[in-house]
Parts: C-alpha cells; structure tokens; sequence
C-alpha cells in the first residue's frame, strides 16, 4: 500500500466538492477522504464505531481539518488528536475562510502545521504539503 | 451609574418614594432591618411582584441567590457596590448594588446585565453569520460559475449541471440565511403586551402550514386540549414554529411523522412538551443546540441554517420562559418550554 490518503473533515458538500475537482484535476497520488463532522472524523481517526473494521494504526497522511463542524467541532477534534500519543503527530493543515479573524497562536498551541484558505487551490496545497516536509505526498512516487 | 442624591430634611420615605417611580431602572427601599418600604415598577416588574406584596424581606423570597449577602450587608452597615445574581428561572442575569440613603434605608437597584450581553452575542452572531455561513454559499456560487466559464462549450453537460444545480441550491440557502439572520436579530425585542394565548390553536396553525409546505409526508400532530400562555401570540407562534419544523424535519425518514405536544399549569408557569419521534441526538451535545450556527446534523441528515433553535430560544426567553431539550438517538427529542402562564383573574373559558 503506497496510496496516500488525505483526509478532509468538511461538512460544507460544496467546499468538500472543490477540493476533491482541485486534487483530481491535478492528478494528487493519493485517497482523498470526505468526512462530515468532528465525532466522525474521531471515529475514523480511532478506528472506533461506524469504523471500527479499520485498522487504527492505518492513519491519513495529512488531515485537512475545517474548524466549524456538527458536533464536535474543529477545536476539539485537534484537541483529541493531540491527546493522544498515536495521533499526536499526525500533519494537520486547517481550513480558514478569508474573512474570518482566526486565533493563530491559540491553534499553533495546539499544533496546527499550516492553513489553507478556502477554496482549497492546489496550488497552496501543494505550498503547504512542502512547507511542512510531506513532499512524497504530492510527488508522483510508482505505486508497489 | 446611577447617582441618587440622598434625602435630607424631608418626610420620611417622601422624597425618595417619588424619585424612585421617575427612574427607568429597577429600584427598592429597604428599612435597616431588611423590610422592603417600596419598590418601583421595574423593580415589580423585574421580580415578578405586585407593589402590594411588597412589605416584607422581600429579598429572601425573590432573590435567594443573594439573601443571605445582602442581609449581612445591611447588619453590618456596607454597601454593595456590584453584585452578579445567580441567573433566575427565566434566564435574566441581574446585577445588584445597594447603598445607604443616609436616613438610615437602603436603596437597592438590579439592572439587567443579561440584555447586554445578549446584545453583545447578537453582534458576534452577525459577525459569524455573515464572515462565516454567507460566505460559504458565496464562495461557492463563485467558484462553480467560474468553472463553468472556463470549461466554456467544452463543459461535460453533466457536470455543467451539477454545477448549476449546485450554484442554485447555494443561492437560496443564502436568501434563506439573510432571512434568518434578520429574523434572529429581531427575536430578543421587547415583547408585546402579553395576553392569554391558545397554544392547541398555534400548534394546529403551524401543523397546517407544515403540511402544505410537504403535502406528500404522512403526519399526525396531536395536541392536548386547554393549554393557555400569557405572552405574545406573534411571538409564541414563531418560537412554537421552530420547535415544530425542527421535529418535522428530523422526523423526514420516518414513514409518519408523529409530534405530540402536552403540557401542565405549574403555579404560575405553563409547562408544555414537544415530543417528536425523530433522529434525536447524543445528549452530550445538547449545550450546542441553542447556540447559533452550532449543528448537530450534517445537511445531508437535515441541517438548516443553524439558527432556528436559538431563535426560539430567544424568543421563550423574550416572552419570560426558557426551552430545555431531552433526547436519545434515534428514539427522538422532547423540548420542554416553561412560559408564564395566564394569571388567575384574566383565565380564559367559562
């Protein structure tokens, strides 16, 4: 298995359906993986519930995280995910919309890696994944 | 902050009697041994208190949360200069000070910090709304018409038509978000004056026009007979509305949907319940239901515009109740509403 996969916490369908048309047309190698909420993306992430058959230890290479969400909300899902020693140093990049002031330190406290603005342009993607060191998730590697 | 020049050489009570009635805000005279002499109409008003009742140590009664605070004040002769009241019943947050009007009484004043800081989170609401939920729908609009044009005659007519069907569903959630945010922003005003209020009518009013807004659902709408309020019809009807659409559409994969809608007279409160047999939810999420744009359910589950919930509860509490919620997954929720009911003398029917 060296398909990465790249999972987008989004509940906007609209938002969620430009970035996966932006990764597609830019032929990213990897899995792009929607989900709706904050407790369904801690259900994937844990392998828990509705996910249980998956393999905990099978982690996404990068989350894209939207910080307004049903349920538990972006906030908090950063928060588990840096609680917990296995997802501790997963790359999270969060989604911010243009206008909205954003806490910058009061997340990079909480271990935010970059942040994208919405829509989510390739382009900057392909900035970030850089910026943060993940360059074989967007370089075309031969599958094995 | 007010100044309240101290009486000097008047009738005892006289001057502050009459000066008390002038002010806007809620005003007390209390003798040294705690006894209230007066009480403006705010102040009546505020505590729920005919000026007739007024006598005793009125405090212990309406304002147990600081009773205790304010005797010691009085015995040991201090003034308070700010005091926060525990929030009462029907979610008005006071503040208290109390100062010696130098005839050895006590002036006692609340004012509302609650209608400031709904204020305040009616401006962050606004901001969010339009920062945050109008801007979505924009974005998308935008982005999938540009694809469009780029694509040009080249376009997939498929995907030309996920995209127009995508621009126009955007912009109508963003019409609908206007009215909402417009709607919420108007939900704490003062009330109008109250008067008795069917709620068996209201319920039966807003069944009809959900049903017309959805005349394939199956639904069945029971409510109990002789349920009053005394509030503002306008207003009752529209919080009543949200709950009843909320059950409504939660309940769209059930094959009928069932609302039942109850409901006691609990002294002076109208206790009434709104039961449906709908999605429900984990109760660890409740706190975020009556918070703005906070959602429980995805868009494909149901979701709205995020603010239907807090604008009922605006509008209970504009009217002198609250909502409450209880619920399960999956087995359904039930709000409970606490209202003012009607007072004795003005009880409708024979």
């Amino acid at each position: 298995m060296s398909t990465h996969t790249i999972l987008l916490i989004e509940d906007n369908p609209d938002d969620a359906e430009l970035t996966r048309i932006a990764f597609a047309e830019a032929g990213i190698d990897g899995d792009l993986v929607v989900v709706g909420d904050g407790a369904e993306a801690l259900d994937y992430l844990f392998a828990q519930d509705k996910y249980a058959h998956r393999n905990a230890a099978d982690l996404p290479s990068i989350v894209l995280l939207d910080l307004n969400l049903p349920k538990i909300d972006g906030r908090e899902v950063l928060q588990a995910l840096r609680g917990n020693p296995a997802t501790r140093g997963l790359p999270v990049v969060v989604l911010t919309t243009s206008t909205e002031p954003f806490d910058v330190e009061a997340s990079y406290a909480l271990g935010v890696n970059s942040y994208i603005r919405k829509p989510v342009d390739f382009q900057k993607f392909v900035e970030v994944v850089k910026q943060i060191g993940l360059y074989w998730l967007v370089l075309n590697h031969p599958r094995g | 902050m007010l100044d309240v020049p101290p009486p000097r050489a008047t009738a005892r009570h006289g001057v502050s009697a009459d000066l008390i009635e002038q002010l806007p805000e809620a005003l007390a005279v209390l003798g040294p041994d705690g006894a209230w002499r007066r009480a403006n109409g705010p102040m009546c008003a505020a505590l729920a208190c005919t000026p007739d009742a007024i006598g005793g140590p009125l405090h212990r009664e309406r304002l147990p949360g600081v009773a205790t605070r304010i005797d010691r004040a009085l015995a040991d002769r201090t003034a308070i200069e700010d005091l926060e009241v525990p929030e009462t019943a029907d979610g008005r947050r006071w503040r208290l000070a109390l100062r010696p009007l130098g005839d050895g009484d006590w002036l006692l004043r609340l004012h509302d910090d609650g209608r400031l800081r709904a204020l305040e989170a009616q401006h962050e609401m606004l901001a969010f709304g339009i920062s945050h939920e109008l801007r979505a729908p924009v974005r998308a609009i935008e982005q999938f018409a540009r694809r469009l044009l780029q694509q040009g005659a080249d376009a997939d007519p498929q995907v030309a038509r996920d995209h127009l069907g995508r621009i126009q569903d955007a912009a109508a959630h963003a019409g609908g978000l206007i009215d909402a945010l417009l709607e919420a922003m108007r939900a704490p005003r003062a009330p109008r004056p109250a008067a008795p209020v069917d709620i068996g009518l209201l319920v039966d009013w807003i069944g009809a026009e959900l049903q017309d807004a959805d005349p394939q659902r199956a639904a069945q709408i029971d409510v109990a007979p002789d349920l009053w309020a005394w509030g503002d019809e306008h207003a009752l009807k529209q919080m009543l509305g949200k709950l009843l659409h909320n059950a409504w559409k939660f309940s769209a994969h059930r094959d009928v949907v069932r609302i039942g809608v109850t409901g006691q007279r609990v002294g002076r409160r109208l206790h009434l319940q709104v039961r449906d047999h709908g999605r429900g939810f984990d109760m660890r999420y409740a706190e975020r239901l009556f918070v703005p744009f906070r959602r429980l359910h995805s868009a494909e589950e149901g979701a709205g515009h995020g603010l239907g919930l807090a604008i009922a509860q605006q509008l209970a509490r504009a009217q002198g109740g609250h909502i409450r919620v209880e619920s399960a997954p999956d087995a359904g929720t039930t709000f409970h509403i606490e209202l003012p009911a009607v007072p004795d003398e003005d009880a409708p029917g024979p």
